[in-house]
This record gives structure tokens, sequence and C-alpha cells, in this order.
């Protein structure tokens, strides 16, 4: 009785080759890092006591977590605003099929690439370091990661969907303003605002992050009720910001369904 | 034709003027209140910046990097974290994903409940996360992958569920019809057709994992972020600039090793 | 002659208030080859798929082979649509699994997870597996993945798996109609002759009236979840197809394969074209 296989033979040497692959690198990862376990076991007998103190809610912060997370919710919009105007700019500049230099456009994705990789945690740290504490400090830290994302986004956009329209709009004669104003612009705003809506829930996250490094905000609130073993304040705060990233989650599918829909 | 009708502008657009004005102004007010509320002084700031970046090169550069090779090792557990907590949240996010997504979960209440789970883990930003976990737990790396695990379970539980609600019912139906028990459509219809997707979603969750990774260590929870937190707290700003050099490095590397995996299979 | 599938008082409502069937009553017996006809949303696919309970009908009965399936559930329902072979208008392959897993998913019912996981299937299935896609003109193709087919590939492939479920019953939801005429052709060809070969019955959702007269013992008329026409092809009169495609006459042209004759504007085009109409009259 002849054998008939299920699945050419190539395939199935590439399957054991890949979950062998896949598994030693989960291995190695395990044993080259030191996860000390007992440690970790210890600290889980302390973990109810510190939940079920956890479980109260102080609704005398409530006022003070509103101011914060308008503080919070403040720096998420301004920066976001800035670093759309600068990634526009920057996008059309660093575009492969509307660039004026290609030269001009591989130094500004290049510098940008190096910019995204570094968290904007870290931006906020060093932007710390040089202007100090404060609002400024968190506007300037979001900016730079806001820009980082908004003009990859906006770049990678334009070259998906950019070609045809900038072909059509040269052939009429168009200058590069015009093809940006009357042919990109037109034709790359929905998926721009998609990414501008995906941008501001990042800068909102990231802008409640730097307050644990000490910028403003929410975050600095919930780092001060950390530091003073404040149980009942941190549940508010954390439960508070829960249902802030809840709602602009909310708000933002909605603007993207509108975009998207709406009004065309 | 009469004459009336060429008094008559043509108009270019039909919609209404009205709603992207009103949306320009309400723009324009949010950001004239932000700026208020946050007393941030734009000419300030202007004036300050060539202060500023002059401070920035002064203070960080040169870099230096006679340290090194001590940094390896927070080098490896930094990638090693995110390693793990990459593993450990597909399962988990697959299970999930499966439980949130319409083509394979037909109970209402179960997919609601499990949705909501996801959504807190998502919305609370993971920074946050692991600030709470090291107040419950103290410092520690496993207290990073633990809060690695938690966020990347609410992105891929989303992203999956998206992917596998995307697969259209039809190919699913054609095992339903010759009566297939519902595992067997799941390993023989769902999952072949997931694969792609699910590479795809993974190498990314690698990735913020391995961003994450660098700034858990900001808050405590191990790995070459706790190096750039000390050395800046200590004024050591020459190593600082070195270290987030690396994490440059890293992430660069990270995403190239990622989109080579990706061209490859996908 | 006890019939096959018997069929009474059928009727599905979707949401409140929208009944795609009104209550359908046939009888269908071994060895016929069935033609459902009827414009689209007359409700021809919902009935096929009120057979296999892939749509849960609202009243009636569905008896197939002396079981009552509107009353199963789980493993039950599922030994019996197993009975019951589907070919789809999408095909409905998996993409990434190549052809014969496929067709093997036609056993799959037959067989504990553990086993089809492990690709364990019985020898005689993969063999007759192999020897339906050679049928078929597909030995070429047995490892390539479903998606790498043509259209007309992947409907062959289709047929393979539901012939493999060895099945007393096939139903076909518009087997030909996402083909080119060519592929339609061949498939139909083939579907007709695998399941005169293997004397299966089949129950078979078209629009195109020829096909329906070229292959069917019988045809049935639905129009608005209504059965209007029974019988044989001969008595399929020009004046029947008129009174089943009332209101949609359009979809009729499709029997001529040549709708953009000069003159005859579809629907759609003649709205368009009516307000220029009536734009130059203002004139």
């Amino acid at each position: 009785m002849e054998h008939i296989r299920v699945t050419s033979k190539g395939s199935v040497g590439k399957s054991i080759l890949t979950v062998l692959t896949l598994g030693t690198v989960f291995f190695a990862a395990v044993k080259l890092i030191d996860l000390d376990m007992q440690k970790f076991y210890e600290r889980l007998e302390n973990a109810p006591e510190v939940l079920s103190r956890m479980m109260t809610i102080d609704l005398s912060i409530v006022p003070d977590t509103f101011s914060n997370i308008v503080t919070s919710l403040a720096l998420a919009f301004l920066s976001l605003v800035v670093a759309v105007f600068l990634a526009m700019l920057l996008s059309f500049l660093a575009a492969s099929n509307i660039a004026p230099h290609r030269l001009t456009a591989i130094f500004i994705k290049s510098i940008f690439a190096v910019i995204r990789s570094v968290p904007s945690l870290v931006w906020g740290l060093m932007v710390i370091a040089s202007l100090g504490f404060g609002n400024t400090s968190g506007f300037v830290a979001i900016l730079i990661s806001a820009v980082g994302y908004l003009t990859k986004t906006f770049t990678g956009s334009i070259e998906e969907t950019g070609g045809e329209i900038i072909e059509a709009m040269k052939s009429t004669g168009a200058s590069w303003f015009q093809i940006i104003f009357h042919g990109l612009i037109p034709l790359c705003i929905t998926s721009f605002i998609a990414w501008i809506t995906v941008c501001f829930e990042s800068n909102l996250s990231e802008s409640i992050g730097l307050g644990i490094i000490g910028v403003g905000g929410i975050g600095l609130l919930l780092t001060q009720a950390i530091n003073t073993y404040n149980y009942a304040q941190t549940t508010t705060i954390v439960i508070m910001i829960c249902l802030l990233m809840f709602v602009m989650e909310l708000l933002m599918t909605r603007i993207k369904k509108n975009i998207k829909y709406g009004n065309s | 034709m009469n004459n009336k009708a060429i008094n008559y502008k043509i108009p270019i657009d039909q919609r209404e003027i009205k709603r992207p004005l009103f949306i320009m102004l309400s723009i324009f007010a949010l950001l004239s209140f932000s700026v208020y509320y946050l007393e941030i002084s734009f000419i300030e700031m202007m004036m300050g910046l060539p202060n500023f970046v002059m401070f920035f090169f002064q203070k960080f550069f040169p870099p230096n990097a006679e340290n090194l090779q001590h940094y390896i090792p927070a080098v490896i557990d930094t990638l090693g974290y995110a390693v793990i907590s990459t593993y450990i949240s597909t399962i988990i996010a697959f299970i999930l994903g499966i439980l949130i997504s319409e083509n394979t979960n037909k109970f209402k209440t179960l997919q609601v409940v499990t949705r909501g789970f996801v959504s807190i883990l998502r919305n609370i930003p993971f920074i946050i996360w692991g600030a709470l976990l090291v107040y419950i737990f103290g410092i520690g790396g496993i207290v990073g992958v633990f809060a690695l695990i938690l966020v990347t379970v609410g992105f891929l539980s989303k992203s999956y569920a998206e992917s596998i609600d995307e697969i259209s019912g039809d190919k699913l139906e054609a095992l339903r019809a010759n009566g297939s028990s519902y595992l067997q459509i799941l390993f023989h219809g769902v999952i072949p057709e997931f694969i792609p997707a699910w590479i795809n979603w993974t190498l990314f969750a690698f990735e913020i994992n391995v961003r994450a990774s660098v700034v858990l260590g900001l808050v405590g929870a191990g790995g070459i972020g706790v190096l750039i937190d000390t050395n800046i707290n200590l004024f050591k700003y020459g190593e600082a600039i070195t270290i987030i050099a690396v994490v440059v490095i890293i992430i660069l590397l990270t995403e190239l090793v990622t989109n080579s995996i990706r061209k490859r299979f996908v | 002659m006890n019939p096959l599938l018997s069929i009474k008082n059928l009727v599905k409502v979707y949401g409140k208030d929208t009944r795609a069937l009104n209550g359908i009553s046939l009888d269908f017996y071994p060895g016929e080859f069935i033609v459902v006809i009827g414009p689209s949303g007359a409700g021809k696919s919902t009935f096929i798929r009120c057979i296999n309970r892939l749509v849960d009908p609202s009243e009636g009965e569905i008896v197939f082979d002396g079981q009552h399936l509107e009353k199963l559930t789980g493993r039950k329902l599922r030994k019996n649509r197993a009975g019951i072979g589907m070919i789809f208008q999408h095909y409905n392959l998996v993409g990434r699994t190549n052809v014969i897993k496929n067709v093997l998913h036609g056993q799959l019912s037959n067989l504990p997870l553990y086993k089809s996981l492990l690709g364990l299937y019985r020898h005689e299935d993969k063999q007759e597996a192999v020897e339906l896609l050679k049928k078929v003109g597909l030995q070429d193709q047995i490892y390539k993945r479903a998606n790498e087919l043509s259209g007309g590939q992947m409907q062959r492939v289709g047929i393979c798996r539901a012939i493999l479920q060895r099945p007393k019953l096939l139903l076909a939801d518009e087997p030909i109609a996402s083909l080119d005429p060519l592929s339609a052709n061949i498939v139909m060809q083939q579907l007709h002759t695998i399941s005169r070969e293997k004397q299966l019955t089949c129950i078979v959702n078209l629009h195109q009236v020829d096909y329906a007269k070229k292959y069917a013992t019988r045809i049935i008329g639905i129009k608005q979840g209504a059965v209007v026409f029974d019988g044989v092809p001969s008595q399929l009169t020009e004046a029947m197809i008129r009174e089943i495609y009332e209101g949609k006459e359009s979809q009729m042209a499709l029997k001529n394969e040549s709708p953009h004759l000069p003159g005859a504007l579809t629907d759609n085009e003649r709205s368009h074209a009516m307000p220029m109409a009536a734009g130059q009259n203002d004139e």
C-alpha cells in the first residue's frame, strides 16, 4: 500500500525547523536572564494583603484628579497640534514620491528613525535634565516622539497612495505646492486623521507616563500617592485613568468612523 | 439660456462651509485654553531654544563609552524580558482573542466580559502598570515581565480578535456544513487563515515589548532602563547618552530583524 | 418510493418581519438532480441553508433520511450534516491550507481531533481524495495552497471535498455564479457527471435558466420565499420564466449572456440616464 502524503515534504521540515527555533529562543531567554522566582513567590504571598488594602477608594482626591487630568489632556493636545504641523511639513519633504530633494528626504528619514527609537520616557528624562521639571519639559518630550511617529506614518500614507495623483497632477503642470494642497492633502487627509487620533491616544498615555518621572499631570499625582503608600488614593487615581482612557478610546473611534463614512 | 444663470457663482464645493469652520474654531479654542492652562510661554520657549540645544549637547556630549561592556547584562535582560513576555502573552492573548471574536465565540456574555477585561489591561498605560506592580511586588525583573505581559495581552487580544473577525464566515461555513466539531473548525479553519496576521501582530508586539522593557527599567522593573535613570540621577550624562545610544541600536536592530522575518513569512 | 428529504411548511423570518421563506413544502426523491431558480433575494440561499441548518428555520419540518433535522443539536446535528455535502458560491476553501487537506476536510466529522491535527487521515480517504482530484483534473495541484488556484479550480476542489463526505444529498448554492463562462461550464459538467456516477441526490441553486434546463431532472422556481413552479424542464415555459423573474427582468439577461445589447439598458443605467433626459427637455 503506497503512502499518500498529506503535506509536501518541504513544508513539514520547515514547520519542524520553525518550532525548534522558536523553542530555542525561548529557553535561551529564560536561561540567560536571571528571574528570581523564589523572591517573586515570597512577595506573591504579600500581594493579597496589598491588594485587599487597595480595595478602597478615596473620593476626596477626585477634584484634584480632575484638574490633573486636564493638565495631561492639555499637554497631549498641545503637543499633538504642534506635531501635526511639523510632521505635515516634514513628511512632504521626506516622502520619496514628492520630496523635492532626494538627499533631504533620506536625511529626514534616517534622523527620525533614530529619534523614534528613543522611547518617549527616555526623551523625557533627557529633556528634564536640560530644562528642569515642569509642563514645558513634558510638552517638548511628547512633541519629539509625536513628530517622530506622525512623520513616519504620514510619509507612509503619502508614499502608499500618492503615486497616481502626483503623476496626474504633474501632467497638468501643477507646481509642488499645488500638488500638495489640491492633490495630496485631500487624498491623504482621511488616513492622516486616523493616524492623528492614534497619536493623540499615545500622547495622552505618554503624558500620563511622564508624570511618573516628574512632569506634571495625573501621573505625578499617582506617583505621589504611591510614594506615600496611600492605597485608597492610588486605587482612585488608577480607576480615573482607566475611565479617561476608555472615554478617549470611544471618542477616537467615533471620530475615525465619522471621517470614514460621514462627510464626503 | 437666460442671463440670470451667469450671475450665479458656480460653487465648486457642495459641502457647507460651517462645519469645517466650527471644527477649526473649536480646535483653536482648545489650543488657547491648553496654552493658558499649562502656562507654557511659547515666546520664552523659542528664545530658550538655542540655549536648550546647547545645554543638551554640552551636558550629554561627549559620550562616555568606558563602561560599555558592563551594559551587556542589562541589554540581555531587557531583550530577555521582551522575548519571554511576548511568548507568554501570545498564548494568553490567543485564547482571549478567540473568546472575544464573534467568529469563534457565540456566547455574548462571555464575549463582553472578556472584551471589558482586555480593555482595562490595554487602557492603563504600561508605565502605570509597571509602577503599580512595583508597588505591589517590589523591585525586580519578574515584575517587569509581569507588567509587559499584562499590557501585551491587552494589545494582542484585541488585535487577534479583529483579525479572527476578518476571516470571513464563509470559509468556516463549509466546515460547519460538513459536520466538523468546534475544535476542528478552530484548528483546520481559523488557525491556518489566522497565521499571517498572527505573525504580523506578534512581531509588532515584540517591537513594542523591547521599547517598553527599556522604559520599565525607569520605574524599577529591571533592565537597561535602570542604568539610564541612575546615571542621569548621578549627573553622569556622558554615560547616560552612551546607554541611550545602545538602546537606539537595540531598537533599530529589533526592527530590522522583525521586518526581515515579516518579509519571509507573510 | 420514499422521499430522501421531506420539507414541510418551512418558514424563515429574519429580524422582526422580513419573511425570507413563506411556508415551503417539498419532497425530494433519491437520484433527482434538482435545480432551484429564482431572482436574487427570492430566498434560494436561505432555503438551501435551512436544509443543513446553517440557517435555523423559524418554523417547519425538515425530515432527512428519517431524521427530524430541525430538532437536532450538537453532536447529532453534526453527524447528520456529515451526510449532506455542500458546495458554495465562494468555494469556502481554507486558503492557506493545501488542496488535498481541503478535500480531506470532508472527513473531519469521522476523525478525532488529534488524528486530523497530525494529518493521520485514513488511507482509503486519502486514496479517494487523490482519485477525485484526478477526476476533476487537479492531480498536479495536490500540494498547492488553495488560494493559489483559479476560481474554477477552487470550485472543483470544493466539489471533491463535498463528495469525500460520501453524502446522500448534495447541496450547491450558486456554484458557478462567481466563475467565468468557460469555467462555469466545466464545473457544472463535472458536478453533474460525478453526482450521476455516485447516484447522489442534488439540490442546486442557480440563476442561469439555461443551465437549469440543460442539467436538471426537476426544476423548482422560488419567488418571494414561496414555490411558484415545480416540474420537469420541459414544463418551464418562457411565460413561466418571466413570471418567476417578474420585476427583476434584468437578471434574466444573464440567460442570453449578452446583457449589453445597444438599446437594452439595465436598471442601473436607466436610472442614470433619466435625469439627463429630463434636463434636456427643460432646454
